[in-house]
């Protein structure tokens, strides 16, 4: 408080000091303004993109009965009113052929088998046929299957089924549809063995003059404008872990086919090779019987690497390092056949196989991914405060499927799993996102943790093997700093 | 009176619905006035209206903290005053001159002399003393701190924030009788 008569008049007159600043300042509170409203938006932008990518990978992965998942929910056409009790667990031949009901209820479309076989011959001419089936039928123990017989058109790919394969006529009992290399004794395997003030303001150099300064500058006023400090540039180095689970969808981000679209190799039979002798197919007057493939479960995944963290701003950095995944999920399969098999696929690609699980619900098969991974990333600080930084992170990220154990259904002898190297892509590419929150700024050691969740671009499998498997995961991320060594 | 309070309510809401058009009028308004107390605060004009642009950038992201009880311009001018004290902790130059020791209390001068300078040429005087100095007799003399407070915001003691202001002061005295002095014998030798 102004004590005397002078400390009054200074008072006044500095308050009443007035200088007109020059045009530049509002020109750059004026482009301030409109990044941080851009800013704002971009927050929001990502903060609502990953939101939604979290929840829409939550939702997929706790779905259990919809067919966004990879997986026979979404009944194929070629299946349609398909219902398939729990087959048995024996290991033998009987295995091949599914059980079915004393009461099989035909298609109305096909209630008269004459017409039927004829339209068999027609429509699905790359099945074989096996007439007096009634020992079959006394193989059924009276399980209920109702069974449709697929007379869909053949489409697409399989157009050239009929003039690269010659069809073997109903009523005929040769074996036309697969070769038997070798049939050994079934081996029940155990499958589950496999399964504020601090706002930080540029200090850009700007033209600005000493527009309103009339009196003798003060010497400082000469000095060369000061250079904003350069982002330190040096690598944050840190451990990277990841908890979570995964499994895989049709579509990614929604786009594309859905998981009930209809998939032309359920809708038709696998081919035969050519000059093959043929295993007893599961068919019955009416057609052959499916055991479609089975619902793809979420399983447990996790992640750990290296990660470095090149800061471009106080905020904002470029995040990439080298990391192994694991993904799996999970699948019922029925029993194991130690039964080597060569046949076509969909694609009429030749296909061999030394063993295969027949589909079916007896037991939990475990698929495994193992991936090597190089992400890169862009990671910046929603919030300004240094106490917890809350960090949002998007990029993308290259990996290489290092080994998998993974099976493939293919609709032979009603329905098999199989595994194929052949089969997955080598290469993925996939989009990441998550929020991290930092602790320990201010101590030796920091870490980070938050959700994440990350989608693939690209199918683990190939087209031509299976329907398209977009790999999901969603889990907990925690970084562990390395410290910072101390000059 | 009423009507110009209720112009700057208008203002205020106008300029926290993002009127780009409210925004230039309220810096239109109290920009002179802040730049003078910025550049009270620096060292050069570069530096103030750096300070100057950072501060408003800080008003209208903040305007929605302002509570209409208060002068809208005492609101900014608070502002202002922090953002030069963050920008002189930020930056070295101003940073090296800033060392607060702790002094034993220096006299405060009884003298009283008559100020026949110009506000600009004032505050001029002002930005020459030492960089602690001058904060602290802005901070005292002009924004009406208490010492106590002064020694909050700077993280100093109180009776430094004293000894430091009654330097400032002494000195202050001691260049103005210089210079009126100098004054009188320019006029002087003029006649």
């Amino acid at each position: 408080m102004p004590e005397s008569e002078f400390d009054k008049q200074v008072q006044q007159d500095l308050e009443g000091l007035r200088l007109r600043p020059s045009a530049v300042v509002w020109e750059n509170v004026e482009k301030e303004l409109r990044r941080k409203k851009r800013r704002r938006y971009i927050v929001f932008f990502w903060l609502l993109t990953g939101l939604g990518l979290l929840g829409y990978t939550g939702y997929l992965l706790t779905q259990k009965d919809k067919p966004t998942l990879v997986g026979s929910s979404g009944t194929p056409a070629g299946h349609s009113g398909t219902t398939v009790q729990q087959p048995p667990a024996q290991s033998t031949q009987s295995d091949i052929i599914p059980s079915i009901p004393s009461t099989i209820k035909p298609n109305s479309s096909n209630s008269d088998p004459a017409d039927q076989t004829t339209q068999l011959n027609k429509t699905t001419p790359v099945i074989a046929t096996q007439s007096g089936t009634s020992a079959d039928h006394e193989k059924l123990n009276g399980r209920k299957i109702t069974v449709s017989v697929p007379v869909g058109k053949n489409k697409g790919k399989r157009k050239n089924d009929k003039t690269e394969f010659p069809v073997a006529k109903s009523g005929n009992q040769e074996r036309t549809d697969t070769q038997v290399i070798k049939e050994t004794e079934s081996k029940p395997t155990d499958v589950a063995e496999q399964t504020s003030p601090a706002n930080p303001v540029q200090d850009s150099v700007k033209a600005k003059t000493d527009s309103a300064v009339a009196v003798v500058p003060p010497p400082a006023e000469t000095k060369a404008p000061v250079a904003k400090k350069p982002s330190s540039s040096k690598i944050r180095w840190s451990l990277d872990l990841g908890i979570g689970g995964s499994g895989p969808i049709s579509s990614p981000f929604l786009i594309g086919e859905s998981g009930n679209t209809r998939f032309g190799y359920d809708q038709n039979a696998s081919t035969v090779a050519p000059g093959s002798p043929l295993v007893t197919p599961p068919v019955v007057n009416y057609g052959p019987i499916y055991l479609p493939r089975s619902d793809i479960k979420p399983g447990p995944a996790f992640r750990i690497g290296v990660l470095g963290e090149w800061a471009i701003s106080k905020r904002s950095s470029i995040v990439s390092g080298l990391q192994y995944q694991y993904q799996s999920n999970n699948i019922r399969t029925g029993s194991y056949r130690n039964t080597a098999l060569i046949f076509n696929n969909y694609a009429s690609q030749p296909v061999s196989v030394r063993s295969s699980y027949q589909a079916g619900l007896q037991k939990t098969f475990t698929n495994r991914f193992h991936y090597l991974q190089i992400p890169l990333g862009f990671q910046w600080q929603v919030n300004k405060g240094n106490k917890t930084p809350i960090l949002l992170n998007a990029g993308l990220s290259a990996g290489y499927l290092l080994t998998s154990n993974s099976l493939v259904y293919d609709s032979l002898q009603g329905g098999i799993y199989y595994h194929d190297k052949n089969a997955f892509n080598r290469f993925q590419l996939s989009f990441n996102t998550g929020v991290a929150f930092r602790f320990g700024n201010n101590k030796a050691f920091q870490w980070s943790i938050g959700p994440e969740a990350s989608m693939g671009l690209r199918s683990q499998v190939k087209e031509e093997y299976d329907k398209k498997q977009y790999p999901l995961y969603l889990g907990i991320r925690a970084g562990l700093y390395l410290p910072k060594k101390k000059r | 009176m009423a009507t110009e309070q209720m112009e700057q309510q208008k203002l205020v809401r106008d300029c926290l619905k993002g009127k780009p058009q409210a925004q230039r009028q309220l810096y239109e308004l109290y920009a002179d006035t802040m730049l003078g107390v910025c550049y009270r605060y620096t060292r050069s004009m570069r530096d103030a209206e750096d300070v100057l642009q950072e501060g408003f950038v800080k008003v209208f992201h903040h305007l929605n903290q302002y509570k209409q009880e208060g002068e809208l311009g005492a609101w900014i001018r608070r502002i202002m005053v922090n953002t030069a004290l963050n920008f002189l902790k930020r930056h070295r130059k101003y940073q090296e001159e800033m060392y607060f020791t702790e002094e034993y209390l220096h006299p405060v001068s009884q003298e009283d002399p008559a100020v026949r300078l110009q506000a600009k040429e004032l505050a001029d005087l002002v930005r020459q003393l030492p960089q602690g100095y001058q904060v602290i007799f802005n901070l005292h003399a002009v924004e009406g701190f208490s010492h106590v407070e002064i020694g909050e915001m700077l993280g100093i003691s109180d009776g430094t924030s004293r000894s430091q202001y009654a330097r400032a002061r002494n000195l202050l005295i001691t260049w103005l009788k210089k210079y009126s002095t100098d004054q009188k014998k320019s006029s002087y030798a003029g006649k």
